[in-house]
């Protein structure tokens, strides 16, 4: 006796979002993966290549998301969520099709509003659903305890990437600036101890940072100190018997001016 | 585009009512003032002059529109007198009674006394006082309006043109007088892409735009004057309602054909409806009121009293018309304003305009151009702009000549002047690049393709932003405009001594650093790249590596200096117990019996055993501490994985290190080649004495330390040899560090002298003559 068909769905925004984000982390992962390959010393964060590399499994997303989402299979993460992609009468979309639809996640990326556009439309849609006529369904029942547990993880995910578009954009070149700064002023400190052991030493106070090095106990380290931390062409000493002023620029982008006297 | 036209609109006003309005009389004719006029002046005199009482035989006269005949014509005929008090109506609750009319001719009162005509004179001069009144208020409003129309048009934002016919020619509806003879103006006012450059100079630029707008939500100048104008009217309309009922009152008796006199004052028209709260009760009044003054004025006005618009009913068609389509006009230009303005402040609107005069002083489509348009729109320009001009309306043009007025005018000019120098420059073999130049410091923008720039008014305007940035950034932290730049922040005022966050040796000091520079030459390629797209990235990245590497330092100087503080803290203990050791030596006393070169021996070993331990203490404490250093570093190169960071960073210092001895090899190449210096004298003792030796002195330094750009290798070569001589080289050579500052300690430690001494006499040796 054969089984009847399942009743198919639109799926819900929760779990297109969370498959949408299983296969994300399957591309961050390679992003990270990659980059430590290419530069093994270097952090990711760090690595000015991490660029390029975006942009490369930007386009092999798309190639993914293509080949995934024809002829009746479905990427890793809509498998994870029992999701896959159909035409309007529910057949696999073909090859043309489903390009079409990876295609036109670049339009839906802008501001993310293609894929938000989901909420909105009366049949649940995005962007590039709309573009290549096709829906995301699921032959799993809709609501209970899975059906909320997703939603809380897409709204946790949803709130995550607004963080974290945030902090890249405004919040994280205003902490690099500051603790860069801050890092600097630390910096002086040493200038600082470093003025009185050259004045107990030679009676006056150093004229020059190198001059300065010569009361490190590791001048080499001190010197390559100064220079992540300030600009070295910067540094201007004054100095007598009595008195000293450094005034230098700190590293950050904005060259913050920093300074320090003495005794 | 221009707006519909405004001409149509008060055509359109003026006709729509006029067919319900009666037909206007016929103008004034007074035949016996005219006859009496030509009797006057005969004897050299006027029916104008107050002090002849006018004579003559008694003529009919005829009566157009009272409004359109002078004043004193009236009042040369009779004149109206306050008799005791009005009374109340009882039935209309009006006052009636209190006036008078008393003939200035006897003739003309015996006449037509008891009579319908002399009701209609005394009417007629209690309109004529109305009228009077209220053409001095439509005056008001029309050079009000007028004020407003002007500036707009100063300023580029509209034109108009004036109405060959007075608007008594041009409406039914008007009664005549002065308000008549007015020709309207038509306005067009023009959209954003078609404006039109402003006539006004550029001082005057925002006070002229403060007509039309302020900042925030309040109406400009002018046009207040213009809504407090049509209110002033309604308000003198209200008040003169009273009048109107009292006119009406005291020629209720007159004959049938009197209401053809009267100067067309509505009969609604009476006090009770005036009231305010009467007036703001009725929507419509409210609404008709909100949209003449704006809604933010009503409370004010309803404070004020003032009366709603409806009660300009009174006033002739044409008048109101006219001030309709004036209030539309107003509406529309303060709107252009508004627009104009773009979300700016005036005080940004005019650094803008004042920036776009400079521009226009350079070739269009210039470089330079689009750099000063940019630098105008920058916030930071915009501020010390506004600043400048503010200080000096609210201290007087001596501020400018202060310091801080200096400052500023100088970062001024110097802004603009870096923008004004940007250009595509040719070298002589016919590369070409960007540059502009700031503080007498030349930037070439490398990686902007020159091409585009010259070819591309988007690239160029692009690039135009880039080096506005740059040059506000370089201006920014210029050590001489760090005080100033904390005033605009806020934290100093002209007067007030400024808070730049330095003290008084360390401002002075960052006095003498040029601007920041470094920015610059990290700063992003031009916009031509496809790495452009996405250059914000990679400054993201560079700011990342920056506090990255700060932070690695910071960790490293924070536990170096921890060591470095002990160790001065100990050795200064060290240094105590030292002296009291000595001090204890010194105070070894000859024994009463001893000889006393047993005591001084006693003392002599005494002292050199605290000598010892003094120097053994010293020593302890360095190498602990340089232990501790060790230990420190090794940890710290475990810890992390910051390679190529500190390849960064060692890099860097090996440059500015670089630099530091080539400015020593420098001056001993100077002291070496210079007639009877130390050196130099030092060299001939050394190699016997040459009459070649300066030249041979300058040919070594030639050789070993060259300075044309095609031996940079070598040069290079020589400088990394000399760092790591001067103990640069790597970490366990850091002992025998040397200052490369000090030129005794290249020509030592890198054996400049030695090298020179070995090629000298070999030189010598090999230019000896054979006997």
């Amino acid at each position: 006796m054969s089984q009847p068909k399942p009743v198919s769905r639109q799926a819900e925004f929760a779990e297109r979002a969370l498959a949408f984000a299983a296969d994300c982390a399957l591309f961050a992962a390679a992003w990270f993966a990659i980059l430590k390959l290419l530069e093994p010393g270097m952090p990711v964060l760090l690595n000015e290549k991490g660029t390029v590399v975006i942009a490369f499994l930007a386009a092999l997303f798309i190639i993914y998301q293509a080949f995934f989402s024809c002829d009746g299979r479905a990427t890793a993460g809509k498998r994870l969520l029992g999701l896959r992609v159909a035409d309007a009468e529910g057949e696999p979309l073909d090859f043309g099709r489903a390009a079409m639809r990876s295609l036109a996640y670049l339009p839906s990326s802008i501001l993310t509003l293609g894929f938000f556009w989901s909420l909105l439309d009366p049949k649940g849609r995005a962007w590039h659903d709309l573009a290549a006529g096709s829906a995301v369904i699921t032959d799993r029942p809709a609501g209970g305890a899975r059906g909320a547990v997703a939603r809380l993880a897409a709204g946790t995910l949803v709130i995550a990437f607004a963080l974290g578009v945030g902090w890249n954009g405004i919040w994280e070149p205003r902490y690099l600036k500051l603790m860069t700064v801050s890092h600097a002023k630390a910096g002086l400190e040493e200038v600082k101890t470093l003025q009185a052991s050259y004045h107990q030493r030679n009676g006056v106070y150093a004229g020059s940072l190198y001059a300065l090095a010569e009361a490190s106990l590791d001048p080499r380290a001190f010197l390559r100190d100064m220079s992540a931390l300030y600009d070295l062409k910067s540094f201007r000493f004054k100095a007598d018997k009595e008195n000293y002023v450094v005034v230098t620029r700190a590293n950050d982008v904005d060259a913050t001016l920093v300074a320090v006297s003495g005794p | 585009m221009k707006t519909p036209s405004s001409l149509a609109l008060l055509l359109l006003f003026a006709a729509l009512p006029a067919a319900a309005e009666p037909k206007p009389g016929e103008r004034c004719d007074v035949k016996w003032l005219e006859e009496t006029q030509a009797i006057m002046s005969q004897s050299g005199r006027s029916v104008s002059d107050e002090r002849v009482e006018v004579v003559g035989n008694v003529v009919k006269l005829k009566f157009g529109n009272p409004k359109t005949c002078d004043a004193a014509t009236w009042r040369h005929l009779a004149t109206v007198e306050p008799v005791g008090e009005p009374v109340l109506d009882s039935r209309t609750g009006q006052p009636v009674g209190g006036t008078a009319l008393r003939w200035r001719n006897r003739a003309a009162g015996d006449f037509w006394k008891d009579t319908a005509v002399a009701q209609h004179i005394g009417l007629v001069l209690v309109a004529d006082d109305f009228f009077r009144v209220v053409d001095a208020k439509a005056a008001a409003i029309v050079a009000a309006g007028d004020e407003v129309i002007d500036a707009a048009k100063a300023l580029g934002l509209a034109d108009f043109t004036v109405s060959e016919k007075a608007l008594a020619d041009l409406s039914k509806g008007t009664s005549g007088g002065p308000t008549g003879a007015i020709k309207p103006r038509v306005v067009a006012v023009f959209a954003e892409e078609k404006r039109v450059p402003a006539t006004v100079a550029p001082e005057q630029l925002g006070a002229t735009m403060r007509k039309l707008v302020t900042d925030g939500p309040s109406l400009g100048d002018a046009v207040i004057r213009f809504r407090l104008a049509v209110l002033g009217l309604e308000a003198e309309l209200g008040r003169l309602g009273g009048s109107d009922s009292l006119l009406k009152k005291r020629v209720a008796g007159a004959t049938e054909g009197l209401k053809d006199y009267t100067p067309g004052l509505p009969s609604t028209f009476v006090l009770v409806e005036a009231t305010r709260p009467h007036a703001l009760a009725q929507e419509k009044y409210a609404a008709a009121l909100s949209a003449l003054v704006g809604p933010g004025t009503v409370p004010a006005l309803e404070d004020q009293g003032l009366r709603a618009p409806a009660l300009l009913d009174p006033v002739d068609l044409a008048l109101r018309n006219l001030i309709a389509v004036r209030s539309a006009d107003v509406d529309r230009l303060h709107a252009a304003a508004k627009a104009r303005l773009k979300g700016q402040t005036i005080a940004q609107f005019e650094v803008s305009a004042r920036t776009s005069a400079e521009a226009a002083k350079l070739p269009e489509n210039s470089l330079a151009a689009s750099v000063v348009k940019r630098l105008s729109e920058s916030r930071d320009y915009q501020q010390l702009d506004i600043l400048y001009a503010g200080n000096i309306e609210r201290h007087g043009a001596d501020w400018a000549k202060s310091p801080d007025g200096l400052a500023m005018s100088r970062a001024r000019e110097e802004m603009l002047a870096a923008a004004r120098s940007a250009t595509v420059e040719t070298a002589p073999d016919g590369s070409k690049v960007v540059v502009f130049t700031q503080g007498g410091r030349k930037v070439a923008l490398t990686s902007v393709v020159p091409d585009a720039v010259e070819k591309s008014d988007s690239a160029r305007n692009d690039v135009a932003g880039m080096i506005a940035r740059y040059i506000v950034s370089g201006a920014k932290e210029d050590a001489r405009n760090q005080a100033m730049w904390a005033a605009i922040g806020g934290s100093g005022q002209p007067g007030q001594p400024l808070d730049s966050g330095l003290t008084g040796g360390e401002a002075a000091l960052a006095r003498t650093l040029p601007p920041e520079s470094k920015k610059i030459k990290e700063g992003a390629a031009g916009c031509e790249s496809p790495k452009d797209l996405i250059r914000n990235d990679y400054e993201t990245y560079a700011a990342r590596q920056r506090e990255a590497a700060a932070e690695m330092a910071g960790d490293n100087v924070r536990s170096r200096n921890d060591v470095e503080k002990k160790r001065l803290e100990q050795l200064a203990a060290a240094d105590v117990a030292c002296k009291a050791k000595k001090a204890e030596a010194a105070a070894i006393k000859q024994d009463y019996f001893d000889d006393p070169a047993i005591a001084k021996a006693q003392r002599e070993k005494a002292a050199a055993e605290a000598e010892a331990g003094c120097v053994a203490a010293r020593q302890a404490i360095e190498d602990a501490a340089r232990a501790r250093i060790k230990e420190l570093a090794a940890a710290e190169a475990g810890d992390r994985d910051p390679a190529k960071l500190r390849a960064k960073a060692d890099a860097e210092l090996a440059a500015a290190f670089g630099a530091s001895i080539l400015a020593s090899v420098d001056t001993l190449r100077r002291e070496y080649t210079k007639v009877a210096s130390p050196r130099l004298k030092k060299l001939s003792a050394l190699t016997g004495g040459s009459s070649k030796l300066t030249a041979h002195t300058a040919m070594w330094f030639d050789k070993e330390w060259p300075t044309d750009e095609a031996r940079k290798t070598e040069l290079q070569a020589a400088v990394s040899d000399c760092a790591k001589a001067l103990g640069l080289g790597d970490a366990s050579a850091s002992p025998s560090y040397r200052n490369p500052d000090k030129p005794d300690n290249v020509d030592e430690h890198c054996k400049i002298n030695e090298k020179l001494t070995a090629y000298i006499k070999d030189s010598a040796a090999r230019i000896r003559p054979v006997p």
